[in-house]
């Protein structure tokens, strides 16, 4: 044997490549010319013989020695076509015996090979014989790269020789021959591929693993060989090749080949065979070396049937309705003893392929959601044994398990089908992670705008978003009594525009809070009194933000106020039944504002919300419930706007809303003048003077109300520019010259004490 | 030399991403067969077809390929040497079509090609039996995209249904002889000179 390649360099090593190339070349283009002449048949064999002498070396990485391979490969059917075309009457019998005296083993079996098979091609050929010949030779090249290229030439030079049927006409063997044949080359192929990694120096077991990586095709070509095999049927594969593989798989009880060969046999064969031999195939995989990643091959074979359906998705009602029905179950099955006989399989990898084994349910029974149940049951199962184990450390790895309802299902509300189980899972994780998981959920539904109609689905998925709402408890802030602190100067000083608290919410935070204000929006039902059902139940969740509701109810807010504009629309606020089942709506916004109220959140705001709350229920003609926000609007205004320029703009705003309305003046004007005595009176109490001054004058148009009439709704209503010149036809609600005359007079005195007329005149204008 | 009464191998090489219907076009080609079972390829062989092309005998030898990378573990060392490659992708696979550049890219590197320009490739969009909604890849968009790689030609297939397979590979052949023709010539002259430079005792051979 030469010596061991240990020290070549890389730069050698192309140097033999580049010389032995061009030594191929030279004399394959010699061979050829040989060939053309006369008399010249034993010359060219011995140029064959030249050129597979190259083939000898050691010193080369395996993806050069394909090179080379390649290179003889093409000199040799060259040859072999030679044979068989220009030869018709040249003895291959006494060929094949002088070729086994030529030269060198491996140049002699590449040759014997060639000749081989060109004989095995003639009519009436002793196929059989040969073929076992041939196995038994390629037993002399034991050098691992040589030799499985060598047997890799076997394999390619017989593929389309072999008998290929289960006929066996006289003695010159059949399919399982051919079957035999394979696998024996396999099995020795196998041998030294595994041989190779326990050669060389310990320090080499890198580049080993590496050369044994680059080589594995050739072990894998076998396996491709049988699963080209058309008339072997999925039974006689579980009879007859299936066990065999498995077992020499399970024999060499090495990691490298393990791994590849299962993943081989994975690919290579269809679908229906892997359907019918999940058993065999499980039972193997818990007979590997303990270093074999299982979760590598599980989820090559899950995500294998997972395409398979998406492929043939009508395949089903072909198959064995029983067999099939159970893939899931034999998948449990596994894992159970998985869990017995490995109990030390990593969290990571379990979890991974619980996560393909649910895309597997939802690929094949898209409506079991059991499946999915157990599923999340395994993985509680799992994560506490792991606490214990790791001392309660959290992993990462779980999150995309828990992400699999919204992924895979093609309803994200699939996720509110499932069973305790998921809850369970997803509480028994960290905030960190249940934060992500609650945001993602939400991009989910709202990507596809999947609506929730149900309360008892409210429930749910607030159970989940609850993460979001719930304000993580900070220990130091509680012990310091931060908290409390905060929210008390916020209501001595509540007058500003931004609550305390809201400065400092971190961003993240806010940017949370907003999505799941905006995922409020698809809590939706037809029925409005439904849909506000699952408003009102979303209140129970989103009131545990405590402080947080300022991103949140305005939201809920604005939803019902919606709710009750289309009840207006469609006539269902006319009878006192119907006025009843409203009112309540308003009760509910009433209390989310004194909710907000009490966490002092922004003042301006709160009032705002009370003041378009009583705009609108003038305008649906409940002009009691308008009263009643103007009244708490007032003691809004009296009790918490301190500051002067947000008490000018509030009023100038609850003048506006007054103005508006209408159906008060004409239902209950006793009312409505009881208000607007209240507001003119707040006007001549502001603090700066030219406030009081344009306060009182604004408050003059509350007393003189004129309510213009669509004549011609068309025309008014598209009107905007150039239209309102003309003066619309209209109606005065209210007309107390009194009053109105009172309230410029007042005006003017204030202005007359702070102001030159110039300027007066300049703004009554 | 060019006058050999040896018939002419032609080298083919398909290419494309995994599941395209590589294979099956081979199958359906040499066999006449057509398998709805998915068997992965793995690592690279070919199967040989004679054929006559004008008059001319020739076996072209077709390459299949495995599209996954880990199943191509020793390199593509059998790319050497082509005289045609063909590009494949699937119409109801974007994801395929896109990737079909890159293919030729590749191909043109390992290769060794010393004229890109004037290697014959064909392209092929695959599994047109489909229906129309699952159709991804107009015959326009990809028209355009073979116009743009140099006026390659393009077939739209049917391994399934045996729908222009024979067309496609019968201007394969064509334009992988004319290649081969090319070639010839070239071979033949590095021939002769390292014969010439070796000055060993076979050169008596070179008649
Ligand atoms: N409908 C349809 N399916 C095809 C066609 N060609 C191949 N297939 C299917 O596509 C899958 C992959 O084909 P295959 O030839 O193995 O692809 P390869 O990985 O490129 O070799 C197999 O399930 C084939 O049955 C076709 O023309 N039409
Ligand atoms: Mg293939």
């Amino acid at each position: 044997m030469p010596p061991k390649s240990t020290n070549i360099t890389t730069e050698e090593q192309k140097r033999i490549l580049e010389n032995s190339s061009s030594v191929i070349k030279q004399q394959i283009a010699q061979m050829k010319k040989c060939l053309e002449t006369k008399n010249k048949f034993m010359d060219s064999l011995k140029h064959v013989s030249n050129f597979l002498t190259e083939l000898k070396t050691s010193a080369l990485t395996p993806k050069q020695y394909y090179e080379l391979y390649i290179l003889a490969f093409d000199g040799l059917e060259y040859f072999s076509d030679y044979l068989k075309d220009d030869k018709p009457n040249l003895n291959l019998d006494d060929l094949y015996e002088l070729v086994q005296y030529a030269g060198a083993i491996v140049p002699r079996l590449y040759l014997m090979i060639t000749v081989g098979t060109v004989y095995m091609s003639k009519e009436g050929a002793p196929i059989k014989n040969i073929m076992k010949d041939m196995m038994e030779m390629c037993r002399g090249v034991q050098h691992p790269i040589r030799g499985l290229f060598l047997r890799y030439f076997l394999s390619q030079r017989t593929k389309d020789l072999l008998p290929a049927t289960f006929t066996d006409e006289d003695g010159r063997g059949d399919l399982a021959d051919s079957i035999q044949f394979i696998i024996s080359n396999f099995i020795e192929m196998n041998k030294l591929w595994v041989r190779l990694q326990h050669q060389g120096h310990s320090s080499e077991r890198l580049k080993r693993i590496a050369e044994r990586q680059e080589l594995q095709i050739l072990v894998g070509s076998n396996l491709v060989r049988l699963s080209q095999l058309e008339e072997v049927d999925k039974n006689y594969y579980k009879k007859h090749i299936l066990p065999i593989l498995l077992e020499q798989i399970i024999q060499c009880r090495d990691v490298i080949a393990q791994e590849y060969l299962l993943d081989v046999i994975i690919q290579v064969f269809p679908d229906d065979f892997h359907l019918i031999t999940l058993d065999d195939f499980f039972e193997a995989t818990l007979q590997l070396n303990p270093e074999v990643s299982l979760k590598k091959i599980l989820i090559t074979l899950i995500q294998r049937l997972i395409d398979f359906k998406k492929r043939e998705p009508d395949f089903i009602e072909q198959f064995d309705a029983l067999s099939l029905a159970d893939i899931f179950d034999k998948f449990i099955s596994f894992i159970n003893k998985l869990n017995e006989l490995k109990p030390d399989l990593s969290g990571e990898d379990y979890s991974s392929i619980l996560e393909t084994l649910a895309q597997l349910s939802i690929a094949y029974y898209p409506n079991n959601y059991d499946n999915i149940n157990s599923i999340y049951a395994y993985a509680i199962e799992k994560f506490n044994t792991l606490k214990k184990m790791e001392n309660n450390q959290q992993n990462a790895y779980w999150k995309s398990l828990l992400m699999i309802p919204v992924e895979s299902f093609t309803d994200a509300k699939s996720l509110l089908q499932l069973g305790t189980t998921y809850l369970d899972f997803f509480e028994a994780q960290t905030h960190a992670i249940r934060t992500t998981i609650s945001l993602e959920i939400i991009d989910k539904f709202l990507e596809k705008q999947t609506k929730i109609t149900e309360v008892e689905q409210v429930d749910k998925i607030f159970e989940i978003l609850k993460t979001l709402i719930v304000v993580q408890e900070d220990p130091t802030i509680k012990k310091l009594g931060l908290e409390k602190h905060a929210v008390m100067t916020s209501t001595l000083f509540g007058n500003g525009v931004i609550a305390n608290e809201e400065a400092l919410d971190p961003i993240e935070i806010v940017l949370q809070q907003e999505k799941l204000a905006k995922f409020i929006h698809l809590l939706y039902n037809k029925n409005p009194y439904k849909n506000f059902e699952l408003l009102k139940q979303a209140r129970q969740f989103l009131t545990l933000g405590k402080l947080r509701v300022k991103y949140t109810y305005p939201t809920l807010i604005t939803c019902i106020l919606r709710l009750i504009r289309k009840l207006n629309l469609i006539k269902r606020i006319e009878t006192k039944q119907q006025k009843l089942l409203v009112a309540n709506f308003f009760k509910f916004i009433s209390g989310l504002i004194n909710e907000m109220t009490e966490y002092s959140i922004s003042p301006p705001t709160c009032l705002n919300y009370n003041l378009i709350t009583a705009e609108l229920a003038d305008e649906v003609a409940l002009v009691d419930i308008a009263y009643d926000f103007f009244i708490d609007s007032f003691v809004m205004y009296e009790q918490v706007i301190v500051d002067s320029r947000l008490q000018y703009q509030s009023l100038m705003n609850i003048y506006n809303k007054l103005y508006n309305s209408h159906k008060m003046i004409e239902l209950n004007l006793e009312n409505f003048d009881q208000l607007i005595t209240k507001a003119t009176l707040y006007g001549s109490k502001l603090l700066k003077k030219t406030d009081q001054c344009r306060a009182v004058y604004s408050a003059a148009h509350l007393w003189w109300i004129i309510k213009e009439i669509d004549t011609d709704s068309s025309v008014s209503s598209t009107s905007s520019f150039g239209v309102s010149n003309i003066v619309s036809p209209h109606i005065s609600l209210k007309k107390d010259h009194k009053r109105v005359l009172e309230c410029l007079q007042k005006a003017l005195r204030i202005a007359d004490s702070i102001l030159d007329v110039n300027q007066i005149s300049e703004w009554i204008n | 030399m060019s006058g050999s009464h040896r018939k002419t191998v032609l080298k083919v090489i398909i290419l494309g991403d995994s599941g395209v219907g590589k294979t099956s076009l081979m199958q359906q080609f040499i066999n006449g067969k057509f398998s709805q079972q998915y068997k992965a390829t793995i690592g690279a062989d070919f199967l040989p077809k004679d054929m006559i092309i004008d008059d001319r005998q020739a076996t072209m030898q077709i390459w299949d390929t495995a599209g996954q990378e880990r199943f191509q573990s020793l390199g593509v060392a059998f790319y050497r040497g082509s005289d045609c490659c063909v590009l494949v992708y699937d119409v109801t696979n974007t994801k395929s079509f896109e990737n079909l550049q890159s293919w030729r890219d590749e191909f043109l590197i390992q290769a060794n090609i010393k004229d890109p320009d004037n290697f014959p490739f064909v392209v092929i969009g695959n599994k047109i039996d489909v229906k129309e909604n699952k159709r991804l890849i107009s015959s326009k968009k990809a028209q355009s995209l073979c116009n743009s790689l140099g006026n390659l030609p393009y077939f739209e297939t049917s391994a399934k249904e045996a729908v222009n397979v024979e067309q496609a590979f019968d201007v394969v052949a064509r334009n992988a002889l004319q290649q081969e023709e090319s070639a010839d010539f070239n071979d033949d002259y590095t021939d002769a000179v390292n014969i010439h430079v070796d000055g060993d005792n076979y050169n008596s051979c070179a008649c």
